[in-house]
């Protein structure tokens, strides 16, 4: 018997279940449920009702959902009715779906922070491989060009120690690089500057609007 | 057999479960009440709470009140509690704690 049921929980049709669910890594619902499902995967079956929060990765839609979901992927299919709120990050409905409900793409905002903060400390990870970054190319390409230089400045001092000799073109890039420093400082300071500045030309921007947006109601009064 | 409700192994779940005519089974942690048509508390499963059946098949752990017309406890069925069965058998190395009576 065990075999034949496997591991995947099973609320069948006719069945009526009121309750708290734990433990669930995947569930199928061809009853009526009322629970809150934390779980992997969740397929709602043709005839099967779900009430209640849920919090799942792979959802497959065919019955009457009503509850708060935050779900990786939805798939709602021709039978699905579905009302609430749905947080998803991808969704496929089919012709036929009925929907009332509130939908939010759910682009998880922790990610993209992460990324633009503490690249330097993704780099010591490696790349994350994980999810789409946006970032990636502006984020990840400056560190390893100072990388690249880093790595070449400590070749250099390493082979000056050895005494080995030097060529004069190396040691000018060397001294290239600390002034190359100084204009990183540099552009950090106005980096911290523009802030203030671009208040200003908000500023300026917002009164430019206000008067296009009178300017745009006159005739239609 | 072609569908049933099945709470599977791991999963542990609280409340009341209205069967229906489909079978029940339960290889996960059950706490709460079932009504229903059969009910089988596979070999790992654990029951506690009141079980209303007309067919039970008991291999895990039951902890608390059954009534059913037949009962069949396996050999590695563990009861402790009351149970109330018209038609009642136990296997061989089962252990079964508690008071057994008539449900009619």
């Amino acid at each position: 018997m065990d075999k034949v049921t496997g591991n995947k929980a099973v609320i069948a049709s006719g069945a009526n279940f009121k309750g708290q669910i734990k433990n669930t890594p995947s569930i199928e619902i061809n009853g009526t449920v009322e629970a809150d499902i934390n779980a992997e995967k969740l397929a709602i079956g043709e005839g099967g009702k779900f009430v209640g929060a849920a919090n799942v990765e792979l959802v497959v839609i065919s019955g009457h959902y009503d509850g708060n979901m935050e779900a990786g992927s939805i798939w709602a299919t021709a039978t699905a009715e579905i009302s609430g709120k749905i947080q998803y990050k991808t969704i496929q409905l089919d012709r036929g779906a009925a929907l009332n409900c509130r939908f939010i793409h759910n682009w998880k905002q922790e990610k993209i922070t992460s990324k633009k903060n503490d690249y330097l400390v993704s780099k010591k990870e490696g790349p994350k491989k994980d999810g789409i970054d946006i970032e990636s190319h502006k984020t990840l390409e400056e560190p390893t060009e100072a990388n690249k230089k880093n790595k070449r400045n400590t070749e250099i001092s390493e082979r000056a120690k050895a005494g080995e000799s030097v060529p004069k073109s190396v040691t000018h890039s060397l001294e290239a690089k600390t002034e190359n420093d100084d204009g990183f400082k540099l552009f950090a300071d106005w980096a911290k500057k523009a802030p203030e500045e671009d208040q200003k030309l908000r500023g300026k921007g917002l009164g430019i609007f206000k008067f296009g947006f009178r300017a745009a109601k006159l005739p239609d009064s | 057999m072609d569908e049933f409700t099945h709470i599977s192994n791991g999963m542990e779940i609280e409340g009341n479960l209205n069967g229906g005519d489909l079978p029940v089974i339960v290889d996960g942690r059950f706490t709460g009440e079932i009504h229903a048509e059969k009910v089988i508390l596979g070999e790992y499963g654990l029951f506690v709470g009141k079980l209303f059946a007309a067919h039970v098949e008991i291999s895990g752990q039951f902890n608390g009140e059954l009534v059913c017309d037949t009962l069949n406890v396996g050999a590695t069925g563990k009861i402790d509690g009351s149970v109330k069965a018209d038609t009642l058998s136990i296997d061989l190395g089962a252990e079964v704690m508690g008071s057994i009576g008539r449900a009619t």
